[in-house]
């Protein structure tokens, strides 16, 4: 058995958010939503002054609260650890929203990818529409990754939540998640907690590490090291 | 990019008319084991109202649903550890026992083991659903929401709310599909002998401002992240919060109610004042459950 997680080093980390437009590339993420996403907090006075920037993403807890509060079962553990969702049992009632610390499960409210469906040009006659975009690429999704339907939805449908699944399909190719691979300073690091030798380990054992909300009991296993 | 509550007011009516539902059970089982001969239109309205308040409130909630037409798949995809799907399934149960109970009163079938077992099994999963309401958000750890107090009040709002509702219907006379034969009225309001709707009203008043202040108090001296909460329902509702949930629904109610006692300890109020105050309980009863349903889901900073 393996448990999978990510050791986030916020002294590599520059805050380009690079990692939150690339998850969405990978896993064609809608508008709006953010399966890789940031916290900012700027806190002192002048010229004390601090800056945090934090990316966040599904903890993948151990205790994954989301997990107990589905009615379905749609939110559940893989034998890797990680904390994946079932579209085809989802019943949309939110709980696992509610339930989750990190406020990092979506709700597809509407039909996804409203943008490509929108004839409105930014400028108009001078700029392409979204529908255009959609109709010369011949994709409903110009930026679709087809990879990303072979574990889960492709595209998540009206009516159900959606997460980050720490790219499921990738780690069963034995590569990175596209956030890890794509950081430019090699701030995420993904790995198996289950691995004395894994990199991930020697981290958290070098630098020492935070989670974020660790009194809600879920045993994150997303690990902050190096912190400001 | 603007917040929305991920449950918004569908929820409220689902705990809100399931509360109402609950509590109007509850006492017509109450008025039924006090003198069901005396209370029997009474108890009948309670009987049919029961299943139609739950039931219209599951209405509610499944239209909120993003795939409602799945939420058969909440009893075979059972999660045990899942508060939502103890709620399923409890709800259903209840509606079954309160339809039963409803038609046995329609056919003035109140007098067999029937009867008596639904009377029993009637109360427990009524308690259940009751309690259930408040579980499923406490359940959920969020701070507003969290440390168990949230299933008492709802629990008691519920129960007051239906005693309210019984209120308005014995002031207003409601009364329908209870059989010719049945020709005893509804006790008169000065019968020393008759279910003291009154002290009842009271009593609930009393409890439910005790433990709304309870919770507040507790609140406020507690974690960071509830202290934020709390504070940030004061904010968001603070006017709403005073002047309908606990002015208006709780401390207006309980003095009227207690003046009425006070005055003459076996009669009931006066017939403006308990319409007067019933409403404001309902009303009150929604305001709260409103506030603590939307409260509970704003997001607050983030504590890193």
């Amino acid at each position: 058995m393996a448990r999978y997680g990510m050791v986030i080093d916020l002294h590599k980390c520059v805050g380009c958010g690079a990692c939150g437009i690339a998850c969405k590339n990978e896993n064609n993420v809608d508008q709006g939503m953010f399966w890789a996403h940031h916290l900012k907090r700027t806190t002192g006075v002048f010229p004390n002054v601090s800056y945090e920037y934090v990316p966040t993403l599904c903890n993948h807890c151990d205790n994954a609260a989301c997990v107990k509060a589905c009615p379905t079962k749609a939110m559940y553990k893989d034998d890797k650890g990680l904390t994946l969702h079932n579209p085809d049992k989802c019943i949309g009632c939110k709980s696992c929203m509610q339930a989750c610390p990190y406020d990092v499960i979506n709700f597809n409210s509407k039909e996804p990818h409203a943008f490509w469906r929108d004839s409105t040009s930014l400028i108009d006659k001078g700029t392409g529409s979204g529908q255009e975009t959609s109709q010369k690429t011949g994709q409903k999704l110009p930026y679709y990754n087809p990879e990303r339907a072979t574990t889960y939805a492709g595209i998540r449908p009206k009516g159900i939540v959606e997460k980050c699944t720490l790219c499921d399909h990738r780690l069963a190719k034995d590569e990175q998640p596209y956030c890890a691979y794509s950081c430019p300073s090699g701030a995420r690091i993904v790995g198996d907690f289950d691995d004395p030798t894994s990199e991930v380990n020697k981290l958290i054992a070098q630098y020492g590490y935070k989670q974020l909300k660790p009194h809600a009991g879920t045993k994150p296993k997303v690990f902050y090291i190096r912190h400001f | 990019m603007e917040w929305h509550a991920p449950w918004d007011i569908r929820v409220t009516l689902d705990l809100f008319l399931g509360g109402l539902g609950v509590g109007l059970f509850l006492l017509s089982i109450l008025l039924t084991v006090y003198d069901k001969n005396r209370y029997h239109k009474l108890a009948a309205m309670g009987a049919y109202l029961a299943p139609v308040l739950v039931g219209g409130g599951i209405l509610f909630l499944v239209t909120e649903l993003g795939r409602p037409l799945r939420l058969i798949t909440t009893l075979y995809n059972f999660n045990p550890q899942s508060m939502t799907s103890w709620g399923s399934l409890v709800q259903m149960v209840f509606m079954v026992l309160s339809v039963i109970y409803a038609w046995l009163y329609f056919k003035n079938n109140t007098t067999g083991s029937l009867f008596k077992t639904i009377l029993g099994t009637g109360t427990v999963f009524a308690l259940l659903v009751g309690g259930y309401h408040g579980l499923l958000l406490s359940s959920l750890g969020r701070p507003l929401w969290a440390g168990g107090m949230v299933v008492a009040l709802f629990l008691v709002s519920s129960v007051l709310g239906g005693t309210a509702l019984l209120i308005l219907i014995k002031e207003l006379g409601i009364s329908f599909g209870v059989p010719q034969k049945v020709g005893r009225e509804i006790a008169s309001a000065s019968d020393a002998k008759g279910f003291n709707f009154t002290a009842l009203f009271c009593i609930l008043s009393a409890l439910q401002l005790i433990l709304v202040l309870g919770w507040q108090i507790s609140l406020s001296r507690g974690a960071l992240d509830t202290t934020a909460a709390a504070t940030s329902l004061m904010d968001q509702f603070g006017g709403l919060w005073v002047g309908l949930v606990l002015l208006g629904g709780l401390v207006l109610p309980l003095l009227g109610s207690l003046y009425s006692l006070i005055k003459n300890k076996s009669s009931e109020m006066p017939k403006g004042m308990a319409l007067t105050l019933s409403a404001l309980v309902i009303v009150g009863g929604f305001t709260f459950k409103h506030i603590v349903l939307i409260a509970g889901q704003i997001k607050l900073p983030f504590l890193f």
